[in-house]
């Protein structure tokens, strides 16, 4: 992936870059707004880390002028600030995502992987979900493993689907909650390890090899391999 | 008000009390004027019963017991003056001339003698009086009758009992009236504290530009609240700060270890300790950023919320998400709730929620039950969270809500101690009453919040 980091602060950016470079990932780093948008306008990325701050050009202001541009590109925009009014204003601009600093860079890695990997316009009309013998009917809402129907309550599908959707991707909790309850808040216990565990023992228990898979540290993934 | 009696009471009492020596005071003072005035009265009418009798005396010695009668007879006629009194008698005290009656029986031959009798119209007198002998055997009675004295020491002591009821009267009404205004200035005060001991540190007391005692004491009071809010924002400011201008350098230290346990993978060992690092340092960020999260919300960052949220929804979300946390501690959360919308935060008001849901889950023995309900209270959405755990000491209510606060037992339960802090912030931010309660067993946490928007606020 090629990934534009937009980041007046140098402690930030250097070590977003390094940790994305370790992941294979081709890095550029713009440290003003006006640079930022210069590159972004003129080379193809598939993914920009943008933060809300900036000298130059604000994060907003970018953003805006990027869209108006007519470039698609996933934004992800960090922000100190972080609360709810900034984060409606930051995907009320156009921004795809939203990420309060300071942040683990497993949450940061998660959510571009997520963001790069988004289907884009109208892709959402699947009827179908499969990973590996594990198969998803969204308009039965039926879900089956190995040709044996799994009986999930309402959230553990909406649970299921997420993973599936993300499959082979590391999804955090708080990926989690955002997009399967709705909720941005900040859980002081894990209370989504629990409703994984509920979700392994109907998908995962009576299989040999399990398809729900704990990434340390960061948090779930959905896939035929291990991680 | 419960304030209000027992100010005006003592107020009242003291300018009573105070209404009461003025009072007896004043009636001393009467009684001495009312008893010297009748003693001068007396002393005058036997000054003029001499004076008579001298003047009678030297006509006897001049015109004789001829020119003595004619006198007599002259003042006691009908020209003479009424409150005067003669009698002209002989040995056998049978009367001559004169405008008493009879000889009075008590009367000694010389002397003064008190006596009553009818004067010439019938009406009753009592009588001051010198008698003496003359010579050749007559006797001779000089008196004056009392009724000016007994009138005007009738009207000074009518005058001097209105007086005293008079001064009671408008003693005990001003003192009333005093007492009043002075409970008046207490209670505004008594007000103000009591609004700034719930939490308004920006209350001030009213001051009424008099410069009385009253506004000085306020003042200095206000002057001092202002001091204790300065020192408790300096407080506050220094650990936002310090949750601020460490969180970049401990979150650093955090992505460096993660990055350390990765290139760790041939020693499980040592990558288990950075693991163990790892979550410490997570918990501290997670502690910075809800410290720092209650001071935006205390600091006004986060703007009163306008739109209307599902109540119902936000209770039946919170308790869905911690179901399955508290199945596997054998707690069942019980939601009752009415439907009902109110103006807010969902975002911060589902965190509310469910920090009260962790926090009563942390307390609930195995087997309990957590009833989350919701119904409406007059203007407000009543919102109920009751567990069945050992409950909060009543000493310790007042205090859960602060920052840090953690009860001496609840010291080896994991937590920051900021949860219920987080709560109380969310809960001012929407103008709603947080009160916690005995839910017999266990601790009943009741959130009030506005169903509309008051105006101005």
């Amino acid at each position: 992936m090629r990934i534009l980091i937009v980041e007046d602060d140098p402690n930030t950016a250097s070590f977003v870059a390094k940790g994305l470079r370790e992941a294979g990932h081709a890095v550029d780093h713009a440290r003003d707004g006006r640079e930022g948008l210069y590159l972004a306008t003129g080379e193809p990325y598939d993914a920009i880390v943008l933060d809300r701050m900036l000298p130059g050009l604000d994060g907003l202001a970018l953003l805006q002028a990027l869209r108006a541009a007519g470039h698609a590109t996933p934004v992800l925009l960090l922000s100190a600030l972080g609360e709810v009014d900034d984060r409606v204003a930051g995907l009320k601009a156009g921004g795809d995502d939203y990420l309060a600093k300071p942040f683990a860079f497993s949450e940061l890695a998660a959510r571009l992987e997520a963001l790069s990997r988004r289907p884009r316009g109208g892709a959402s009309a699947q009827t179908q979900l499969r990973v590996g013998d594990l198969e998803m009917d969204l308009l039965a809402r039926g879900v089956r493993r190995a040709g044996r129907g799994v009986d999930l309550q309402p959230r553990e599908f909406r649970l299921l689907e997420y993973l599936m959707r993300h499959a082979g991707q590391v999804v955090t909790r708080t990926m989690l909650l955002e997009g399967v309850w709705d909720y941005h808040f900040d859980p002081q216990t894990n209370v989504i390890d629990v409703h994984i565990s509920r979700l392994r023992a109907k998908v995962d228990r009576d299989f040999p090899r399990p398809l729900i898979h704990t990434v340390r540290g960061a948090g779930y993934m959905l896939s035929e391999h291990s991680p | 008000m419960t304030g209000r009696r027992p100010f005006a009471n003592s107020v009242f009492q003291l300018s009573l009390r105070y209404v009461m020596v003025f009072v007896a005071s004043a009636a001393v003072l009467l009684a001495w004027l009312n008893w010297n005035v009748g003693r001068f009265l007396e002393v005058q009418r036997g000054e003029i019963i001499e004076a008579e009798i001298q003047g009678l005396a030297e006509t006897w010695r001049r015109d004789g017991l001829d020119g003595l009668l004619a006198v007599l007879r002259e003042r006691s006629g009908p020209r003479g003056d009424r409150e005067s009194a003669y009698l002209l008698a002989d040995a056998a005290q049978r009367p001559l001339v004169g405008n008493v009656a009879a000889w009075p029986a008590a009367a000694p031959p010389d002397g003064w003698v008190d006596f009553s009798a009818h004067d010439a119209d019938g009406a009753p007198r009592t009588v001051r009086a010198r008698t003496f002998v003359l010579p050749g055997g007559l006797r001779l009675l000089v008196g004056r009758g009392g009724s000016g004295i007994a009138a005007i020491r009738d009207s000074l002591r009518d005058a001097s009992v209105l007086a005293l009821v008079a001064a009671l009267g408008i003693g005990v009404a001003s003192g009333w009236w005093t007492a009043r205004s002075v409970a008046r200035r207490i209670e505004a005060i008594d007000h103000a504290a009591r609004e700034i001991r719930d939490g308004d540190l920006s209350r001030r007391i009213p001051l009424r530009g008099s410069g009385d005692e009253f506004d000085r004491l306020s003042e200095n009071l206000n002057d001092m609240l202002a001091r204790i809010q300065s020192l408790m924002e300096g407080v506050r400011h220094v650990g936002n700060s310090l949750a601020h201008d460490m969180r970049m350098p401990l979150s650093r230290v955090r992505n460096r270890l993660e990055q350390l346990r990765g290139a760790l993978d041939d020693r499980p060992e040592a990558q288990a300790e950075a693991a163990a690092c790892i979550a410490e340092a997570d918990q501290m960020l997670a502690t910075f950023a809800a410290l720092l999260r209650i001071a935006r919300i205390e600091g006004g960052a986060v703007r009163r919320p306008q739109a209307m949220v599902e109540l119902d929804a936000l209770l039946r979300d919170a308790a869905e998400l911690y179901a399955a946390l508290a199945d596997a501690r054998q707690v069942a959360i019980e939601v009752d709730a009415a439907a009902l919308r109110a103006p807010g935060d969902r975002d911060l008001l589902f965190q509310a929620l469910a920090n009260l849901l962790d926090n009563a889950l942390k307390w609930s023995p195995r087997g309990a039950r957590i009833d989350l309900r919701l119904a409406r209270e007059g203007a407000s959405a009543r919102i109920e969270v009751a567990d069945q755990g050992p409950g909060i000491d009543p000493a310790h209510r007042e205090r859960v809500f602060e920052r840090f606060f953690r009860a001496d037992d609840s010291r080896g339960t994991p937590g920051s101690g900021l949860g219920l802090a987080l709560v109380k912030a969310v809960a001012d931010l929407h103008h709603a009453a947080l009160a916690l309660e005995d839910a017999r067993p266990g601790l009943r946490v009741v959130l009030r919040l506005p169903l509309a928007t008051s105006v101005g606020a």
